[in-house]
């Protein structure tokens, strides 16, 4: 039986490694709900929210995760193989509005070691984030209009791939729980240090054709830093109502990477009727710092037993990225257990950034102190009408 | 419940595999993967404003009157005190000439050694950079090279060469035979050059190798001390002449026409002429005299008043106008002949005339009591690069050439498009590619503008414009496009047009190219 544990762990670490590379997912029950819900239990809250961490059943987690996402806020999978009419086009437009096409690729792969109220985890994550300008994507899809001035601001992409190691603690405070006339009240907080690269890419310009005039100038600059390091906390809350009502809040990722001898190079061109004239500025050492602000997320959610078998979640998140762009997210979801080794879940959430709804769905395989989760989204995938893609994996040993 | 699980993963398995066999894989319209659109880039190609301030080069005026009577017509513009007849020119400025403050002078002299063949180099400052000298500029720009045999014995093999600062171009070569005590003088002239340099780079060679004795030589350069430059930047000079006179062409049509006449109820016509002077640091422009020669050769000065500089007479009759300016600098001054000097001219006075006054290439008649009016041909500005693009992407049906009318005039317009690569002929032997009365445009009561779109599909069947633009480009030639308009009122013969009722004309080419198809 212990081989077999054994063996069944080993395979499990292999498929997570290769998996993780290539699917988009959250942990995989987070990735199955839809969203990292502030007041999901467990190793998967190390990065949801650290005071649900020790919130649970085991006192020993031992838990490998991938995930990798990616999503934009134009262009549905409805669109990949299709000729856009006007019509889709306007839509495209409208989607995009005023923030440009914003793309955006996330990816995590950690092992998490929880004991008690201390929480060990290190990965590798990745992060990049980018816009094309509005009217950038709308001379590519519809064209010129003569005498109009065409912006190339907006259009960059912040990105960083770093090792993200730490510690986590939660704890009890019995004596706040009992003023507040609550069931619990906990605490929590990760540390991390980072470790990896950074890049960003910022253009700018703007350009004109018209009768008599044909002129443009505009400019790309990429900053980058092959050494960047830096220090990131996340602080959270559990507040347990009663036996079935619990609330959660969160502040993560609330730390940058600094780049150690950053790099700059950048490229200007200037139009004037036919002269076009170019002037590059070689890679050199960058004066100032290069700093990559991580992802800012505010999360606030409650979580409800609505039988023994069924959980339902909701949570708000305001995410800030580097690049500038703010997101609101709303999410629900449900987890139900028609049987204990095998719960089901299901969420929906809308977010304002990607300007849309997601639905996602997942499972877990629970056999004995093996827990295996995988969820995926958005369903509307299989329908040929999402705008990103999530999936999910993760191996749990408790005990 | 096992079961139900089980269902459960195969029904997300098959809705999966159903979505990627679906169309995740190809796209039905194209047969490709990815999507697919048409997108349309459009190219401005010609623009114009029509007024019949145009006929004599006018941009503003109080009014236009046409009147026409037995297949005839007669124009009269008229310029008021608070609307006058306004011309705009542009001329570019002349080269000036200018004594130099640098005294350029370099001596120096060298050893040649006995049974030695050698080259040396060295850098000798020249105080003339950002400077670019005129062209065809003779007794200026030039920069004499004196070589004297000053050693006590004759020199058989002696070079020397002269390098810009950059070492991009050879300024001077000569090689030199020297019998005792002779000098050899040698110019650089530097008209038309550009420099972008702080020195010159001089090499010198010599073979004294069938020589048991040393020789000596000295070189000698001086000069530019005149110079007649085009363009320079923080410079110090003095001019060669203080009163430098500018000379500029007075090209207003009006002046081919004759004597202006005092408008209605005044004694006396007035023309003003105001200089809109390029800024250049530490130099002005100080215009102390403007001059008119009448048509009986009769100089008639201008009184300046404002910074403008003006004249009254019951008649006005142009001639040759002379402007004379003090050209005043201080040190760190620039100047750049490739800018130009405006000159504005205010004309209160009436004029009449008929089409047989005028000398222009634009094109009028009378037909039926209507004014038939020919554009100027326009020049497509479209270039090889351009043509090379468009043939580089799939070209859609959908790709066209576009034209715009838009009236303002007070009386309704019918219209015809034409297309060829011959300036003066281009409404005989050119194509004409609108179908019949494509362009009709009603007149405007209230100064709006009514306005006529018509597209033409460049592979349309027997237009084939594309190919045309295309083949003109390829051989070197220009394309023109070119509209003739015919205006008139059957119940009407007299019409009276303000400066501000145009038809204008626009064309552009739309490219619509198809994405991934």
């Amino acid at each position: 039986m212990k081989k077999m544990i054994k063996s069944t762990v080993l395979l499990t670490l292999v498929t997570i490694i290769f998996f993780s590379g290539i699917v988009t997912a959250n942990s995989g029950q987070a990735s199955g709900l839809g969203h990292d819900f502030t007041t999901i239990e467990g190793a998967a809250a190390i990065f949801s929210n650290p005071a649900f961490v020790n919130q649970r059943e085991n006192r020993y987690i031992l838990e490998l995760d991938g995930q990798l996402s990616f999503w934009n806020n134009g262009l549905s999978s409805s669109y990949f193989n299709k000729y856009l009419k006007n019509k889709d086009k306007n839509n495209i437009l409208d989607n995009i509005e005023d923030n440009g096409l914003v793309l955006n690729a996330d990816g995590k792969q950690n092992l998490k070691i929880a004991v008690g109220s201390v929480g060990f985890f290190g990965g590798l994550k990745e992060n990049a984030q980018g816009s094309i300008s509005a009217d950038i994507i709308e001379v590519i899809l519809e064209g010129n209009e003569i005498g109009r001035e065409y912006k190339l601001d907006g259009t960059d992409l912040s990105a960083g791939v770093y090792a993200d190691t730490g510690l986590n603690f939660s704890y009890p405070i019995e004596r706040a729980a009992e003023r507040m006339d609550i069931s619990d009240f906990k605490i929590g907080a990760n540390l991390h240090y980072l470790y990896g690269g950074i890049v960003k890419i910022n253009g700018k310009g703007k350009t004109t054709l018209d009768y008599n005039t044909q002129q443009g100038e505009g400019y790309i600059e990429m900053k980058y830093a092959e050494e960047a390091v830096g220090y990131a906390f996340d602080l959270g809350a559990l507040f347990e109502i009663n036996d079935k009502t619990t609330v959660g809040a969160s502040v993560m990722n609330l730390g940058y990477l600094k780049g150690k001898d950053p790099r700059y190079s950048k490229m200007e061109v200037v139009i004037d009727g036919s002269e076009v004239t170019t002037k590059e500025i070689e890679d050199q050492k960058m004066q100032g710092e290069l700093v990559y602000k991580l992802p800012r997320k505010f999360k606030v959610g409650t979580s409800y037993k609505y039988r023994s078998n069924m959980d339902l979640f909701a949570d708000y998140t305001l995410t800030n990225y580097d690049s500038g762009n703010n997101d609101h997210k709303l999410a629900g979801a449900v987890e139900y257990k028609p049987i204990k080794r095998f719960p089901l879940r299901f969420g929906v959430n809308y977010s304002t950034l990607q300007n849309s709804l997601s639905f996602s769905g997942g499972m877990g395989f629970y056999l004995g102190p093996v827990h295996l989760d995988l969820g995926f989204s958005d369903l509307k995938t299989l329908f040929q009408n999402a705008k990103g893609l999530e999936a999910g994996l993760s191996v749990s040993l408790l005990f | 419940m096992k079961k139900l699980s089980l269902v459960f993963v195969l029904m997300i398995f098959v809705l999966i595999m159903t979505g990627c066999s679906n169309s995740m894989l190809e796209n039905s319209e194209t047969g490709k993967l990815g999507p697919a659109w048409d997108t349309t880039m459009r190219l401005p190609i010609v623009e114009s404003n029509n007024n019949f301030g145009a006929l004599v080069g006018a941009s503003k005026f109080q009014d236009f009157d046409l009147e026409i009577n037995n297949g005839s017509a007669e124009f009269t513009i008229k310029g008021t005190s608070s609307n006058p007849i306004e011309f705009e020119r542009e001329t570019k400025l002349p080269a000036i000439k200018l004594n130099s403050d640098n005294n350029f002078t370099f001596e120096s002299q060298f050893v040649l050694e006995a049974e030695t063949s050698k080259t040396d180099n060295l850098s000798i400052p020249f105080p003339f950079n950002n400077i670019t000298f005129a062209d065809n500029a003779p007794g200026s720009n030039e920069l004499s090279i004196v070589t004297e045999n000053i050693g006590t014995n004759s020199i058989d093999d002696f070079s020397l060469l002269v390098y810009d600062g950059n070492n991009d171009q050879l300024l001077f070569k000569k090689d030199y035979k020297l019998n005792l005590n002779e000098s050899v003088t040698g110019i650089i002239d530097f008209d038309g050059k550009k420099i972008d340099y702080n020195n010159l780079n001089l090499e010198i060679y010599y073979d004294q190798t069938g020589s048991s004795e040393d020789s000596a030589v000295q070189i000698s350069i001086s000069g530019l001390n005149e110079l007649k430059i085009v363009k320079a930047e923080n410079i110090s000079a003095n001019f060669s002449d203080a009163n430098d006179k500018i000379d500029l062409n007075y090209d207003i049509n009006l002046a081919n026409l004759g004597e202006v006449s005092a408008p209605a109820g005044t004694d006396k016509a007035e023309m003003s002429i105001e200089f809109i002077t390029p800024d250049f640091d530490n130099f002005n422009f100080d215009f102390t005299s403007v001059q008119l020669e009448d048509s009986d050769g009769n100089i008639q000065s201008f009184e300046e008043k404002n910074g403008k500089f003006e004249y009254k007479s019951s008649t006005i009759q142009f001639g040759q106008l002379e402007v004379t300016s003090d050209l005043k600098v201080n040190d760190d001054f620039s100047y750049d002949a490739n800018k130009t000097i405006g000159i504005k001219t205010e004309i209160i006075g009436d004029k009449t005339f008929n089409t047989n006054d005028l000398d222009l290439d634009t094109d009028f008649e009378i037909q039926d009591n209507n004014l038939v009016y020919k554009t100027k041909p326009l020049k497509i500005e479209i270039t090889k690069a351009q043509i090379d693009n468009i043939n580089s992407y799939i070209l859609s049906q959908e790709s066209y050439l576009k034209t715009e009318v838009l009236n303002s005039l007070p009386l309704g317009i019918q219209g015809d498009i034409y297309f060829g690569t011959s300036k003066n002929n281009l409404y005989d032997q050119g194509t004409k590619i609108n179908d019949k009365s494509a362009i009709k445009i009603e007149g405007s009561e209230d100064g709006s503008e009514n306005s006529t779109e018509n597209k033409f599909y460049l592979d349309e069947e027997g237009k084939g414009l594309l190919t045309k633009i295309e083949e003109a480009v390829e051989e070197g030639n220009d394309m023109f496009i070119g509209f003739v308009f015919k205006l008139g009122d059957k119940d009407q013969n007299v019409f009276s047009f303000s400066d501000d009722q145009i038809i204008k004309t626009k064309a552009h080419l739309g490219i619509t190219v198809k994405v991934n198809q």
